[in-house]
């Protein structure tokens, strides 16, 4: 047991049980998993990607490459956690991964044997013959010994939350850069947010113990976050991530609240993603500790400094018995200094450089430590580290050790800067990349910026602060920053020990070692971009926090180059990892998309309707009734009944405008390809709308309802799209034109009745039936009346579906009273309900066009209407549409098909190829658009597009169907294989 | 927490009463209202002129911004340059602003609309999880009104105080508007009334 006596933020009254792989063990309230783990002097944690060897934990943050756990089972067994991220909680239950038949003998392990062979590109240089076997075995064989970790196999049992929030300035991370900016805003009045990724705010003031204002720096901490806490105007944000700038000074953040607690509370989300909207923000995300890379540098036990000074003041935990120090930089003594104040024995601090400040050999001497200068690691042994061999001043010495803390130096965080494209900045007096240009509105303070002296800290996150605030027009109070007891800062840039042996690894999580980056050197990938992706360095869930530097370093000397002139790669977001679940938030399953609801909807679900999703519509698509075997024998049914008879179909869900003012004419004459400023009031026409390129956009119907006033349909689905379409007409294109055009797609029910009954049920239940006779309202007609004794009704004299037909729209909180009052009216003539399905086969019994046609890249000669199009006007798509290659005769055609032997089915989708033509490109005539089974007809039939067009009519083609391996004569035929007369539309 | 939606079909009303969080009192309320609804969008060149208008028949002018003003039972919320959402007990919007004759088209929406009140101590972090607008009293101060989507949905809404807000949405997607609001508010707990 390793847990210190004495000292930390972990609170000893609150013990916590927790399992890792099956065994039981107890840790405090404050803790990590990972330093729980350590406490319980468990070392080994995990198996690396490639060799599986076995690892340790090395980090105390979001850099950890090697302790990647999974947490919980069943549906929310979570994969790759990072045990220095994961709050300790009683009942946890983590296992390692990547291990079989277990962590601590894994057969894998084998791979590490055969690691001579398994250099940078291994696998793109090894299995490229044959072919074949590439899909077949080399890539599933890969794809099972890789991976890390299981994702639940069951569905998500959590919710996920999203909210928006909005402040003046949003500060990232609570150190004491970041503490200083947000006390500087929030005492300025300024809207402020504060994020922490970690469960307590400070940063590292919670790791270090040099005084402030005299005391520990967890006092100041919470006597600021007391303050900033009091301030109405700041909001407090721990347990979250920010982990994306996007445009608009808009910031990505993940907020976890449940994560922490066994299962998330009743009604509470688990995570919550926040879009937080910033005039400016300050990053205060600090800086992450460098590894040296050197022989055996991997080995559990090996530490980062950084994490070591976090286990001993923060958590109370001895990572080790007797611990080394390997170090370049400062800040590693203190680690030093700590550990050994804390009790640890410490065998040696061994740095680099040959020339250290005064002030730590005195602390080194005052203590009793032993210090090796100028002196290196070359190689650990062990299987948890037992012992490390130095060489320093010409000679090799082993020591045993059981823990060995390094620092090569500090990273800046600066991976947010770069989100806009930024790119950092080499300093070669901190030997780090510092942020460069960073995305309007970010400024960098503290150790983020590569300031990492506490009190400088302190003064740069507060300027920072007051400089954006003045922007914004705030006056911030001169801060006054505490009096800090800093720690030393010096470093001297060390990569790598030459003299290494055995494996020097850079990314450990996906096992890039020295020699990787040194081979693909050597064969050509010298470019920063290119060594990334050749040896997968920086590709892993830790997105090369801790490698990228050692590595780019190894790069510029292999190159012969600086770092500088090889530059980095660039950070994108996610900053930490982060659950596909809190992008979804609420919407998913059936609340993926919101549903909306036709106003007939809840009497169709009466009468036991089949829904279909048409957009985010829910239709009914079928109705069907007992003993029917199919939804074919249904539709056949609904057919028959509409065409013998009467049917009913809800059409509320298209688009309608209400068009009104003087130049309501001149605009519809300027959008649709046709005339329609001549229309007589009471009437209603049929157009078609093109977009600026001479393809159609849309038709439907707009009748005439006064001199001023209209009312346009449009498709369901270009509902949106056509009403944006008008207001850019008549806001950008002809801002001259008065024309007030409203959406009433919601106001209007509109109930479609069909079939040689029609009239017979309209008329019971209008309220002036001698308004709806044949000479009354004549085919194309339109009306203002009532209905069911007194509802404001419209009536318009349409039909989809080619018979004596009506659409009637009644308010919508009135149309589930309409479709039942058509009912009833229609009982004594069969009335009968139907859906989408019969109302496609009977518009392609009639040959109009709909959704398949109209698909973007079809002219209104394409489809037929090149007659229709008005040559005595000009409108939007005409002069366009006359381009040669839209001209072309031989361009595919609207016609339509009918297979030479009745007995064989056409699907939609189908090429067609001339007779005895191989079914090739250069061969392609056009495709069949629609096609369906004609319950009327007792055969197939198809609408689609053929080149020639409409001359062909009477040849046989081919419709060849590469998905679903047919191939069938069908012949040309005119596109209206019902009523072509119309006689049955105007009866 | 589980979703507490997910196996209910989209299309089946949610029952009324309480759902979420079961203790305590509620957070929020969500109850429907009765009252009539119209577009009114002036003719071009008119808003002044219609705003004048309508100050002389109901006793307020609606403002050309995005701000909802209301005198006795009629609200006018402004939507867009010279266009108002109206908000009435009168019986008939169209023949209550008919009045304004060619200076404006009106355009009854009575039918298509639902008109919700949304009212509880858990409103504002409810609105936050919905609407992606900056609602601080300093930027957006009562009266204000947004045009906007919620979890997807168009809405036009407003304050009535500051923990009172009316929200407009189209009929049709009146039960996702439900659910939508179910779930956001599930950890506050809400009755639906």
């Amino acid at each position: 047991m390793s847990r210190l006596a004495s000292g930390g933020l972990v609170d000893r009254s609150r013990p916590l049980a927790f399992t890792f792989d099956g065994r039981a063990f107890s840790g405090f309230a404050g803790d990590t998993l990972a330093s729980a783990l350590l406490a319980a002097d468990v070392k080994l944690v995990g198996r690396s990607f490639k060799y599986h060897r076995p690892r340790g934990i090395v980090g105390c943050g979001t850099e950890e490459p090697n302790a990647l756990v999974e947490l919980r089972s069943g549906a929310r067994r979570e994969p790759n956690a990072k045990a220095t991220c994961v709050e300790l909680f009683d009942g946890l239950d983590a296992r390692s991964q990547n291990a079989w038949p277990s962590l601590d003998f894994d057969v894998m392990a084998v791979n590490g044997l055969l690691s001579p062979f398994f250099g940078a590109a291994f696998y793109y240089k090894t299995f490229m013959w044959p072919k074949a076997a590439w899909e077949k075995l080399y890539e599933p064989a890969i794809r099972r010994a890789a991976g890390l970790g299981r994702v639940a196999d069951l569905p998500d049992p959590d919710a996920y939350d999203k909210a928006h929030a909005f402040c003046d300035l949003l500060v990232i991370g609570s150190g004491p850069a970041g503490l200083a900016a947000a006390l500087t805003a929030g005492r300025a009045g300024a809207r402020v947010i504060l994020a922490e990724e970690d469960f307590r705010f400070g940063g590292r003031l919670l790791s270090e113990r040099g005084a402030i204002d005299e005391a520990a720096p967890v006092d100041f901490v919470e006597k600021t976050i007391a303050e900033l806490a009091s301030l109405a105007n700041v909001r407090l944000m721990p347990r979250t991530a920010i982990f994306g700038v996007y445009d608009g000074g808009t910031y990505g953040a993940l907020e976890r609240v449940g994560d922490h607690l066994p299962v998330p509370g009743a009604h509470t989300a688990r995570q919550r993603l926040w879009k937080i909207v910033a005039k400016r923000a300050v990053l205060a995300a600090g800086a992450i500790d460098r590894p040296i890379v050197f022989g055996g540098n991997d080995r559990p036990g090996v530490m980062l400094a950084q994490a070591v000074e976090t286990w001993v003041n923060r958590h109370a935990v001895a990572p080790a018995k007797t611990m080394a120090v390997f170090t370049s930089a400062d800040a590693a003594w203190e680690t030093a200094f700590a550990a050994h104040d804390a009790g640890q024995t410490i065998a040696a601090v061994i740095d680099a450089r040959s020339d250290v400040a005064p002030a730590l050999l005195a602390g080194a001497k005052q203590r009793g430590l032993r210090t090796v200068l100028g002196g290196e690691v070359r190689a650990t042994s062990g299987k948890t580290l037992a012992k490390i061999e130095i060489f320093a001043n010409g000679r090799s010495e082993s020591l045993a050790v059981d823990g060995l803390a390094v620092s090569g130096g500090f990273s800046p965080n600066v991976h947010l800067t770069c989100h806009h494209g930024g790119r950092p900045v080499w300093n070669e007096t901190l030997a780090a990349f510092v942020p460069g240009a960073c995305p309007p509105g970010l400024s960098v303070a503290g150790a983020a910026a590569g300031t990492f002296a506490r009190s400088a800290c302190f003064a740069e996150g507060a300027a920072k602060a007051g400089a954006a605030l003045a922007e914004l027009g705030f006056t911030a109070p001169a801060f006054e920053p505490p009096r800090s007891e800093d720690a030393a800062t010096g470093i001297g840039a060390f990569w790598y020990v030459e003299g290494s042996k055995g494996m020097a690894f850079i990314d450990f999580q996906n096992d890039v070692a020295a020699k990787d980056v040194k081979l693909a050197v050597k064969e050509g990938f010298a470019s920063v971009e290119h060594l990334k992706r050749y040896t997968t360095l920086g590709m892993a869930t830790d997105q090369g926090k801790l490698a990228n530097v050692p590595a780019i370093a190894l790069l510029a000397q292999a190159s012969g180059r600086t770092i500088a002139e090889t530059g980095t790669t660039l950070f994108r977001p996610p900053w930490s990892p982060v659950t596909l679940g809190a992008f979804a938030g609420h919407h998913r399953g059936p609340d993926f998309r919101p549903s909306r609801l036709t106003p007939s909807h809840a009497w169709a679900e009466e009468r036991g309707a089949v829904f279909v999703e048409a957009g985010p519509w829910l239709r009914a698509s079928y109705f069907p009734k007992a003993g029917e075997r199919d939804w074919r024998e249904t539709v056949e049914r609904e057919v028959r009944a509409t065409r013998t008879a009467v049917g009913l179909v809800d059409v509320s869900t298209f688009g309608k405008i209400d068009l009104s003012g003087p130049d309501v004419g001149t605009l519809l004459d300027r959008v649709y390809v046709n005339t329609f400023s001549t229309l007589a009031v009471g009437k209603a026409r049929y157009g078609l709308m093109c977009r600026e390129d001479g393809f159609a956009m849309d038709d439907g119907t707009t009748a005439r309802l006064s001199a001023d006033r209209w009312i346009m349909t449009t498709t369901t689905a270009n509902a949106a799209k056509v009403a944006q379409h008008l207001e850019f007409c008549l806001q950008v294109l002809w801002p001259e034109l008065d024309v007030q055009a409203v959406s009433v797609t919601e106001q209007w029910a509109q109930i479609s009745i069909s079939g040689p009954k029609a009239r017979e049920v309209l008329a019971r239940v209008v309220d002036a039936p001698e308004r709806v006779t044949a000479e009354a309202l004549p085919y194309m007609g339109a009306l203002e009346t009532s209905v069911m004794g007194g509802v404001k009704a419209r009536v318009f004299r349409l039909s989809f579906a080619g018979e004596l037909g009506y659409e009637i729209a009644v308010p919508a909180d009135r149309g589930d009273a309409l479709v039942r009052a058509l009912m009833a009216a229609g009982e004594a003539f069969g009335i009968t309900p139907y859906g989408l399905e019969a109302l496609a086969v009977m518009r392609i019994e009639k040959g109009h066009v709909s959704g398949p046609e109209l698909n973007g890249q079809t002219t209104a000669g394409d489809l037929g209407f090149g007659r229709m199009v008005s040559q005595k006007k000009d409108s939007i798509g005409r002069v366009l549409a006359t381009r040669e290659g839209l001209t072309d005769p031989t361009r595919p055609g609207f016609v339509g098909f009918r297979p030479v032997d009745p007995s064989q089915r056409l699907a939609s989708g189908a090429h067609l190829v001339a007779r005895g033509a191989a079914a090739v490109t250069e061969n392609d005539l056009g495709w069949i658009s629609s096609a369906t089974w004609s319950p009327i007809l007792g055969h197939a039939i198809g609408l689609g597009f053929l080149a020639g067009g409409s001359s062909r009519i009477g040849e046989i083609v081919r419709a060849w169907d590469g998905l679903r391996g047919t191939d069938i004569e069908v012949e040309v035929c005119a596109p209206t294989f019902y009523d072509p007369e119309g006689g049955r539309l105007r009866g | 927490m589980v979703d507490g939606l997910a196996s209910h079909p989209p299309g089946q009303p949610l029952p009324r009463g309480r759902h979420g969080r079961t203790t305590g009192p509620a957070g929020l309320r969500l109850a429907c209202r009765d009252a009539r609804v119209g577009t009114i969008a002036a003719r071009r060149g008119a808003a002044a002129a219609v705003a004048d208008r309508l100050r002389d028949l109901v006793g307020v002018a609606p403002v050309d911004r995005p701000v909802a003003v209301a005198a006795g039972t009629t609200t006018f919320v402004g939507t867009a340059p010279g266009r108002w959402t109206v908000v009435s007990e009168a019986a008939d919007v169209e023949a209550q602003f008919g009045l304004l004759g060619d200076q404006a088209a009106v355009v009854d929406q009575t039918g298509g609309m639902v008109i919700y009140e949304a009212a509880g101590p858990a409103l504002g972090d409810v609105l936050a999880a919905l609407t992606a607008v900056d609602l601080h009293p300093s930027v957006f101060p009562l009266g204000s009104a947004l045009t906007t989507t919620v979890a997807h949905i168009g809405v036009t809404a407003w304050g009535e105080a500051a923990d009172r807000w009316i929200f407009l949405v189209g009929r049709s997607f009146a039960l996702a508007f439900e659910r939508a609001m179910v779930a956001t508010a599930a950890a506050h707990g809400i009755e639906l009334a």
